[in-house]
C-alpha cells in the first residue's frame, strides 16, 4: 500500500462517485417522509394526550406497541377506579397500534435479516469502502432499530420477570401471615378454654400446633410457648430464606412481625 | 517537507475548500434517520431532548458519533459540512419540533438556542474529524 498514491488517487477521484446514482434523491426523499411522519405524529399525539388520560410523552406510534397497550389499560384501571365507564380505543389508535406491532416485530426485523442474507452472498472478502448506497442506508437503519427493538424488549421482559418474582415473594408473605392468624386464633381458643375442655384455663402453657398448622403449603411453623404469649417462627416453602417472626399476644393478635431474607 | 507536513496541509485546504454540498444534504439526513428517528421511537428519551444536561450529552454524543461515521465515508476531509448539517438539524428541530428542544423556564431564551447550535456544530466537526483520522489510520485499500 502507498499511502501517497492513495491520497493523489482521493483527491483526484470525482465527487460524485462516492454515492451511488439516485442516492441523494432517494436519501433526501426518504428524509423528508421522515421528518412529516415525526411532525405528523407528534402533533397528532398532541391532540390525543388532550383528549385521552395518557401520560405526557405517550406517542401515538411508537416501536413499543406492548408498553403502549399497558399504559391504556392502566388509564381504563385508573378510569373504572374511580368510578367511570370504561372507553375503548377509537379506530384511530387501534390502526395505529396495529401498524406498531407490524412495523415492529415483522417489518423491521425482516428488512435486517433480509439485508443481511443478501450481503453475506454478495459482499465475500472485500476489504474496499463502495460508494454510499441507499440499501446501505436502509441497512444501516434496520440494523440500528432491530437492536434497539431487541434491547428494549428484553429489559421489558426481564423487568417483567423482577416484578413477578416480587408478586411471588408478596403473596408468599401474606399467606404466611395468613396462616400466622389462623395460628392465633387456634392459640386464643386453647388460652381461653377451661382444662376441662382442653384448655389453657387463661394460659397458652400447654398449647402446640396442630398438624395441619405446623406445615401448610405455603410454610413451616413452630411455636416456642410462655405463659402469656407464643413466639411463632415461619419458613416458607416456595422461597426458604424467607422467615417471620412473629407473636401472639395475651389478646390472640399477631403482633411484633420481623421480615428476613426473602421476605425483608 | 515531510509527510506530517503534507497531511497537515492537506487537511488544513480541505478544511478551507468549499463545502461540498452533498455531504452537508447527506450529513443533515443520516441526522435526521439515525438520531431524530431512532429518538423518536425511544420515544421515553426523545421527549424533550435537552430536559437533562446529562441527556443532552448522550444526544450530542450521538450527533458526533454520526458524523464520525460521515467523515469515515467521505473522500475529503467534511468536518464543515458536518458542522454545517447539525446546525440545520439543530434548526429544524427548533422549526418543526420546538418540544423536543424543551428545557428548563429559566433557560428557554435565545441564548440557548445558540449554544445548542454551537454544541451541535462542534460535535459534529470533531466527529467528522476523528472518522477521517480513523480512516487515515485503518482504512487498507482505498478506490
Amino acid at each position: 500500500m502507498n499511502q501517497k498514491i492513495d491520497l493523489i488517487r482521493e483527491n483526484n477521484f470525482p465527487r460524485e462517485k462516492e454515492f451511488t446514482p439516485g442516492f441523494l434523491t432517494s436519501l433526501i426523499l426518504l428524509t423528508i417522509s421522515v421528518l412529516l411522519f415525526v411532525v405528523i405524529i407528534e402533533n397528532e399525539g398532541k391532540g390525543y394526550h388532550e383528549s385521552r388520560a395518557f401520560a405526557p410523552g405517550t406517542p401515538l406510534f411508537t416501536l413499543l406497541p406492548a408498553i403502549f397497550v399497558s399504559g391504556h389499560t392502566i388509564a381504563n384501571g385508573l378510569q373504572a377506579f374511580s368510578g367511570k365507564a370504561l372507553t375503548p380505543a377509537n379506530l384511530s389508535t387501534q390502526i395505529m397500534t396495529l401498524a406498531g406491532i407490524l412495523f415492529t416485530y415483522i417489518i423491521i426485523p425482516t428488512v435486517f435479516f433480509f439485508n443481511w442474507r443478501r450481503r453475506r452472498i454478495e459482499i465475500k472478502s472485500v476489504s474496499t469502502i463502495n460508494p454510499l448506497s441507499f440499501s446501505s442506508v436502509i441497512y444501516a437503519l434496520s440494523i440500528i432499530l432491530t437492536i434497539s427493538i431487541a434491547a428494549t424488549a428484553m429489559k421489558s421482559a426481564i423487568m417483567h420477570q423482577s416484578l413477578e418474582y416480587a408478586q411471588a415473594i408478596q403473596s408468599d408473605r401474606d399467606a404466611i401471615i395468613d396462616d400466622l392468624v389462623f395460628i392465633a386464633l387456634d392459640a386464643y381458643q386453647y388460652k381461653v378454654l377451661p382444662k376441662g375442655l382442653d384448655g389453657g384455663q387463661g394460659k397458652y402453657l400447654g398449647f402446640a400446633l396442630a398438624p395441619e398448622r405446623a406445615k401448610t403449603q405455603n410454610g413451616i411453623y413452630i411455636a416456642t410457648v410462655n405463659e402469656n404469649q407464643v413466639s411463632v417462627k415461619a419458613q416458607s416453602l416456595q422461597f426458604p430464606s424467607g422467615v417471620i417472626h412473629a407473636t401472639i399476644d395475651e389478646e390472640g393478635q399477631v403482633r411484633n412481625c420481623r421480615f428476613e431474607g426473602a421476605f425483608k | 517537507m515531510d509527510w506530517n507536513n503534507k497531511m497537515e496541509k492537506i487537511a488544513l485546504n480541505q478544511i478551507l475548500r468549499t463545502p461540498n454540498w452533498r455531504w452537508i444534504a447527506t450529513a443533515f439526513c443520516f441526522f435526521v434517520l439515525f438520531h431524530l428517528l431512532l429518538f423518536f421511537f425511544l420515544s421515553d428519551f426523545s421527549y424533550q431532548f435537552f430536559i437533562f444536561w446529562s441527556r443532552a450529552a448522550i444526544i450530542f454524543s450521538f450527533l458526533a458519533f454520526i458524523s464520525m461515521y460521515v467523515g469515515y465515508r467521505a473522500r475529503e476531509l467534511v468536518m464543515i459540512e458536518s458542522g454545517i448539517a447539525a446546525i440545520l438539524y439543530i434548526l429544524t428541530l427548533k422549526l418543526l419540533l420546538p418540544s423536543y428542544l424543551a428545557i428548563p423556564v429559566q433557560l428557554q431564551n435565545i441564548y440557548f438556542l445558540i449554544e445548542c447550535v454551537i454544541l451541535g456544530f462542534v460535535f459534529a466537526f470533531g466527529g467528522a474529524g476523528i472518522g477521517w483520522w480513523l480512516k487515515r489510520k485503518y482504512r487498507v485499500n482505498r478506490l
